[in-house]
């Protein structure tokens, strides 16, 4: 039995002399929800083309599923299902009759169709033209697309891009459910609270390498900045101040500061995944009492 | 009214335009068509529209060097009987024929009961026929110095004897053009045109992310476009009864054009990366595959470049199949041809795919 729903070793690609993938090596266990995060630009999507086989890789090695790419690729084709980070449906035709298409393309039986429409909340969207239905629901009629055939590898990208609030939240729904369904999920976004709240494990790749991979609550902790907010009142004026708590001397100074001052307020802050992002992409982030001091 | 910005783009577009092989072609194409039309490059225009006559006559006959004097400038070639002459006509060495007896040769030696005879091929529309016999009914007043209302000899317009029997109305002579222009929309147009639309929609990656091959893809897709062709040359001739005793020929050659132009269609979507790039090529290519079949009588030119036109070939096999009498005419050669260009394209489909495939 294979071990890794996904496992890239020294994968590259060059484009000319240009080498846009650098040699990355990661694993996604069965089950989990992998997040592949990144800047623009950084070669995510050109890492997932390869892994689904949509572009020879340069160099390096591919397994879905135990199963080589490319030279397994139908086998693997027929175990993973993609959603595109844009929106490729036949506009003239009704969600039921894009679905009917690619359920007969994957040899999927009629009932399905039905089944994915009721999970994604489409049935009663069926009947209409793509072309007329919001963003948001075309969304989900692309993830039902991509399950039609039961994948057990399946591939997000950036899903929730460009989405209201409430259709962004029934998809991250949709996530969770197929992670309980033992679904391994390979997720980018762009939205590093999405990632934190759905993402069991996050790879963040940066200018064609993998900069940081882990839990997101180690990347935290490894890259993360915890804070403190501090109003007191100094001179019968109401003063603001920032501090790291995990910087020894910012923390002996809010604790002298803390003990000659009248507190009025203290606001503490976990470290965001976002500050991880930045911190490894480059982009190191600044608190905003950096400025203030 | 903003007018800089309506020079800038413009200027813009001018800038654009003369480094986009689209518009190039869009301009050129025009161009070229219409030097092969207009007689610039060869023989002069009135030559050009005085199509080669067949004449069973003497050549004695004083109306000959009227005919061919350097003012009208008709090729006149003679027969000696009247099957020889229909069967050129048929065959289409001669445009049409005249039975012009000897003895019209004044006012003073003919009479009542002698009569010329035009023969035309069965597929020429009623218009040109009455063209034809007023043209020739001037010469002929004009010879014999003959002042109107009546002439005092009978002036007859016979069809050669085709498929049908019968001269045909001016949409029977359409019939083999819009067969021919249904082909060429399907093939080069409608079928590249939605290959490419999947291409620049992203639904070919959806499609190739699924177990189907390239291979089944272009199949199901040529097999559609096929679909589209057939039907639409079924339901014209059907429609308007047009099927006559030879439609097993007249399918035979349709679905071998289909094919050809279908075939093409595929280099086409292979090589053209937008819709636009397909528009521009299609169009093109459209134009030759549709005008120059349909105008090949009209200019010296033109009939030089038609057999290098596979249009021409399927054009000629249509129009045996629906209006002539395939006893005296021969419709094999027109569909070895048109087979071994389709082979051809065939064969440089699958290459361009394989070469295609290899870079990958």
């Amino acid at each position: 039995m294979e071990p890794f729903a996904i496992n890239v070793c020294e994968l590259k690609k060059l484009y000319g002399t240009q080498e846009v993938v650098k040699s990355i090596s990661f694993a996604v266990n069965k089950g989990e929800v992998f997040g592949f995060l990144g800047p623009n630009g950084a070669g995510k999507t050109t890492s997932i083309r390869m892994i689904i086989g949509e572009i020879p890789a340069s160099a390096g090695k591919i397994e879905v599923l135990g199963r080589a790419v490319p030279a397994e690729l139908p086998e693997i084709k027929k175990l993973t299902g993609i959603v595109p980070d844009y929106q490729n449906l036949y506009d003239r035709l009704t969600v039921r009759q894009n679905l009917e298409f690619f359920a007969a393309l994957n040899n999927v039986t009629p009932d399905q169709i039905d089944i994915v429409l009721e999970e994604v909340f489409l049935a009663e969207h069926q009947g209409k033209a793509c072309k007329d239905l919001s963003r948001g629901l075309r969304q989900r009629a692309l993830i039902a697309r991509g399950l039609l055939h039961r994948p057990e590898v399946f591939f997000l990208d950036e899903p929730t891009s460009a989405l209201d609030p409430h259709s962004a939240k029934l998809i991250r729904e949709l996530v969770l459910k197929l992670k309980c369904a033992g679904t391994t999920v390979f997720l980018t976004t762009h939205y590093m609270e999405e990632a934190d709240m759905l993402c069991d494990r996050i790879a963040i790749m940066n200018r064609g390498t993998i900069v940081a991979c882990g839990s997101p609550e180690n990347l935290k902790k490894q890259f993360g900045r915890r804070s403190a907010r501090v109003e007191i009142l100094r001179d019968n004026k109401p003063e603001t101040h920032e501090f790291s708590i995990d910087d020894p001397s910012q923390k002996a100074e809010m604790a002298s500061m803390l003990n000659s001052s009248t507190i009025l307020r203290i606001h503490t802050q976990e470290a965001k995944l976002e500050e991880v992002f930045m911190h490894v992409t480059g982009d190191e982030w600044k608190p905003e009492s950096e400025d203030a001091r | 009214m903003n007018i800089p910005a309506i020079r800038a783009i413009f200027r813009k577009d001018l800038l654009d335009g003369v480094r986009n092989y689209h518009v190039i072609l869009m301009v050129l194409t025009p161009i070229i068509l219409s030097l092969l039309f207009s007689n610039m490059v060869s023989d002069s225009k009135s030559a050009a529209a005085m199509p080669e006559i067949g004449m069973i006559t003497s050549p004695q006959q004083p109306m000959i060097e009227r005919l061919t004097s350097k003012g009208l400038g008709k090729k006149i070639t003679f027969f000696q009987n009247r099957d020889q002459l229909e069967t050129a006509i048929l065959q289409g060495d001669v445009r049409f024929g005249i039975i012009l007896p000897e003895l019209i040769t004044t006012k003073t030696t003919f009479k009542k009961s002698q009569s010329v005879v035009i023969l035309y091929p069965p597929h020429m529309p009623e218009f040109g026929i009455d063209t034809l016999k007023s043209v020739f009914e001037a010469e002929i007043r004009h010879q014999l110095n003959l002042e109107p209302p009546a002439l005092p000899f009978e002036l007859k317009a016979e069809a050669v004897a085709g498929a049908t029997g019968n001269a045909t109305n001016v949409s029977d002579s359409m019939f083999p053009m819009l067969i021919v222009m249904a082909l060429g929309m399907v093939g080069f147009l409608a079928l590249p045109m939605a290959i490419v639309e999947e291409r620049e929609k992203g639904t070919l990656n959806a499609i190739f992310l699924t177990s189907i091959t390239p291979g089944e893809f272009i199949l199901g897709k040529s097999l559609f476009s096929f679909f589209l062709a057939m039907l639409t040359i079924i339901v014209m001739l059907t429609i308007n009864g047009k099927w006559g005793n030879n439609y097993h020929y007249l399918l035979l050659i349709s679905v071998l054009g289909a094919m050809m132009t279908i075939f093409t269609g595929l280099i086409i979507a292979n090589f053209a990366q937008t819709q636009g790039s397909v528009n521009a090529i299609g169009t093109t290519l459209f134009l030759f595959f549709q005008m120059i079949p349909s105008l090949e009588h009209t200019s010296e030119m033109a009939r030089r470049v038609a057999p290098f036109f596979p249009s021409t070939y399927i054009f000629a096999g249509l129009r045996k199949a629906m209006f002539l009498d395939l006893t005296r005419v021969s419709i094999r050669d027109d569909i070895n041809i048109v087979l071994a260009i389709t082979m051809t394209v065939y064969l440089a489909a699958w290459m361009v795919y394989k070469l295609k495939k290899a870079d990958k």
